[in-house]
């Protein structure tokens, strides 16, 4: 028995501090203080792993020196060991990725539930504003009395009426209570003003519901895209490694704009024209800037990257062997053109920095630092194979044909960089962010002011209390009061 | 630029109004205070021309925009929200004797801003919205009532003081300041105000980063302090109509508050980096 009182005793203890204002209060002040870390510790994805331990290297150190627990470090190994020890230790808290840590989470429930909780505790008291209006004021409840009239000569009736007409302009009809011959009127004017508080609490969970949907089962990625070339998979963050859209993307085109007479260059800004392709099908076009995505099917695309990528044409010279003028031809990739009537050359491959790896070419990085093309090339019914460099236009020559051929330039494309995103849980955020403000504007603005009436006998009592704004509600009731008093006299 | 210029009158005014305002309290003479108001009136009027002439000027550059996207035009429209929320305040209460505390911020905002380029450049890719408007002046907005809020507190405290000195007679400087009770008042109808708007200002900035990149909060070092001083002022909201916190604890709450305000504004700019690093040129 006396266990099971104590039992229920804890739980009771348990529940007042997870509904506690005091823990509410704690975990402000425990957000605010892991905030604060956040953004003094540079945050994963900010900046490259090397570079944030570097840099919390020579802060340690410097830390360190100040209270003279190390000499100055001698090297930059030094500097590094330091870095990476400071590094271990604030990783194991997670604090590099302190926001999606276990710790900061179990925070945000806990705050989630303090918060759901007090607000479970508070709401049926606020209920009871509409489901029990207080009509005869008990005298605890009476709040400051205004006047009290007595009624000598005609009806009681009549006086009532003018009363009620004339608190009934601000306040609408009261609430009525008649026993004994005696009535009682409640009017009221803002009870709303007791919910917003809690609407206010309400709308910061629809924001954490709206977040939380989003976190599971939304995404967010990138795509980057060569002007003409198109994707069906983009680049997953969070799981890293490349993702179905679901649909084709193409990029058509992808241009910057410069503001007009300005010395500097400045981008003005950024746009893709951009298809969405299914079965073939344009079945959607925009083209997108800065400030201005794109959406299908709830998948949004955002300019976010703007670059010269890779190749669009390669301009081939080609020096008839004969001594006759050279000409110059544009070839895209897998695409063909005419030197002349009976001989013609096809792009084959493109590498942007040609290496040879054993037996294969490959291309060391996506740099234009070597880059080389193979043709083939026509003539008659002739066909063989070259290479051609653009940095080392004597190497490798073929002696083959009627034609040498030169890499003469590149033609570079427009590359976009695209951020997609897919987020279903937004419209509860923007939900919860409408509520929020309709929510403070009430609890600030919407004050609840009550005037209650009670008419015994030859008397009528005027008492009346507001939520805020004590003086105004004051001078409002004298105003009206007077106005009695005058229609009382005549 | 004229309108420069007209920035640097409006900045020597506000000094003079500082003065004016500082002189009053142990003055107590009723006529320094209205030559304060006055000049409050007039600078405030001064910056509202310069703020319209350099708009202006920005549409004859060929590429019209807001004045609201580098610290120059921040710091100049800060210090005349301060001054506007101020002078609400003043009439609407009918006091002025935090003048003294509250000029004096908005004459450093509008004095830091000559340390700064004037250049009106014009709009990079990413401020180009019309979110731009409603975002940062509802931010500005948030801050120059917790500005306002903190000058009313420090008058507080140094009221609570004099009482506590046992020098409340006529006889003591601050004896013009009207009864704790009321500035205590002052200081959470203040911040009543601004809280609503700077909640707007993260609200409208959610939206927008979330149209512009994708991601309605990204915890870059500026979302994450504005949530820091949201944080700081729901604490004081709920410690005052909950727990009943009045006087010292709410007056010292709203200057913390306050601090994490310019740490918010200004050392974010200068000291981290990130997502609103435009805005520290």
């Amino acid at each position: 028995m006396a266990d099971n009182t104590k039992n229920v005793e804890r739980k009771n203890g348990l529940m007042e501090f997870l509904s506690s204002l005091r823990l509410a209060i704690y975990l402000f002040i425990i957000l605010a203080i892991a905030s604060i870390l956040g953004t003094v510790i540079e945050q994963k994805g900010a900046e490259s792993q090397q570079k944030i331990v570097i840099n919390l290297g020579f802060n340690t150190a410097k830390i360190l020196k100040t209270f003279g627990f190390i000499d100055e470090p001698k090297s930059m190994d030094e500097v590094i060991s330091i870095g990476q020890k400071t590094y271990d230790i604030l990783n194991k808290a997670q604090l590099f990725d302190m926001y999606h840590s276990w710790w900061f989470l179990t925070v945000m429930v806990l705050f989630s539930v303090n918060l759901f909780l007090c607000t479970l505790q508070r709401l049926p008291n606020v209920f009871k504003y509409y489901t029990e209006p207080v009509i005869k004021p008990v005298s605890t409840s009476a709040g400051s009395k205004f006047k009290t009239f007595k009624v000598t000569s005609g009806k009681l009736e009549d006086k009532l009426n003018d009363i009620r007409s004339i608190f009934g302009k601000p306040f609408g009809d009261p609430l009525e209570v008649k026993e004994n011959g005696e009535t009682y009127w409640l009017f009221q004017k803002g009870t709303i003003g007791r919910v917003g508080v809690y609407i206010t609490h309400l709308s910061i969970f629809l924001i954490f519901i709206g977040s939380i949907i989003g976190s599971i089962f939304g995404f967010k990625g990138y795509v980057s895209l060569l002007e003409g070339e198109q994707t069906s998979t983009y680049w997953d963050m969070g799981k890293n490694k490349e993702m179905p859209l679901g649909f084709d993307l193409r990029c058509e085109k992808a241009y910057v704009k410069y503001y007009k007479n300005r010395t500097t260059g400045m981008p003005e800004d950024w746009f893709s024209e951009l298809s969405v392709i299914i079965n073939g099908k344009v079945v959607a076009a925009k083209t997108i800037e800065v400030n201005d995505p794109l959406e299908y099917n709830g998948i949004m695309f955002y300019q976010s990257g703007f670059g010269q990528g890779g190749v669009k044409r390669v301009m081939v010279r080609a020096i008839p062997r004969d001594g006759s003028p050279a000409k110059e031809v544009a070839v895209s990739l897998n695409g063909e053109a005419a030197v002349s009537s009976g001989t013609t050359i096809r792009l084959t491959k493109f590498v942007p920095d040609f290496v040879i790896a054993g037996a294969e070419i490959g291309s060391k990085s996506d740099e234009l630092n070597n880059p080389a093309a193979q043709l083939e090339v026509t003539e008659g019914t002739e066909k063989y194979a070259t290479w051609i460099f653009m940095k080392y236009p004597d190497f490798h020559p073929s002696d083959k044909g009627k034609y040498s051929f030169k890499f003469a330039n590149i033609e570079a494309s427009n590359q976009t960089g695209l951020q997609v995103g897919m987020d279903p849980g937004v419209n509860w955020v923007w939900a919860g962010c409408v509520l929020l403000i309709v929510g403070l504007y009430i609890a600030f603005f919407v004050p609840h002011k009550r005037v209650w009436v009670k008419a015994v006998g030859n008397e009528i009592e005027i008492s009346g209390t507001t939520t805020k704004n004590k003086p105004s509600f004051q001078n409002e009731i004298n105003g009206l009061v007077n106005e009695i008093e005058r229609s009382l006299k005549c | 630029m004229l309108s420069s210029k007209i920035f640097g009158v409006a900045m020597i005014d506000y000094f003079a109004c500082s003065l004016c305002y500082i002189f009053y309290l142990p003055s107590k003479k009723e006529i320094l205070g209205k030559i304060a108001t006055w000049l409050t009136l007039i600078g405030v009027t001064l910056q509202t021309i310069g703020i319209a002439l350099r708009w202006q000027e920005s549409y004859k550059m060929g590429f019209g925009r807001i004045p609201l996207t580098n610290l120059f035009e921040s710091m100049v429209v800060l210090s005349w929200m301060i001054v506007i929320v101020y002078i609400a305040t003043e009439f609407k209460f009918k006091q002025r004797v935090f003048g003294a505390f509250v000029i004096p911020f908005a004459l450093i905002a509008l004095a830091y801003t000559s340390f700064l380029s004037d250049e009106i450049e014009p709009l990079v890719p990413a401020l180009q919205s019309y979110w731009l408007h409603s975002h940062v002046a509802s931010c500005m907005l948030g801050y120059a009532a917790f500005a306002v809020a903190c000058g009313v507190s420090i008058v507080y405290l140094m009221k609570i003081r004099e009482i506590e000195k046992g020098k409340t007679s006529s006889a003591g400087f601050l004896s013009v300041f009207p009864e704790a009770n009321e500035l205590d008042e002052i200081n959470y109808k203040v911040i009543a105000v601004g809280f609503p708007f700077l909640t707007i200002g993260i609200i409208t900035g959610a939206y927008w980063a979330n149209y512009a990149w994708g991601t309605y909060w990204s915890w870059d070092p500026k979302e994450t302090w504005s949530l820091i001083t949201w944080l700081i002022y729901a604490a004081f909201l709920h410690s005052r109509l909950t727990y009943g916190w009045r006087g010292r604890r709410s007056a010292i709450l709203s200057i913390s508050g306050f601090l994490a305000v310019i740490f918010c504004y200004l050392g974010v700019n200068l000291l981290l980096s990130g997502l609103h690093s435009y805005a520290a040129n």
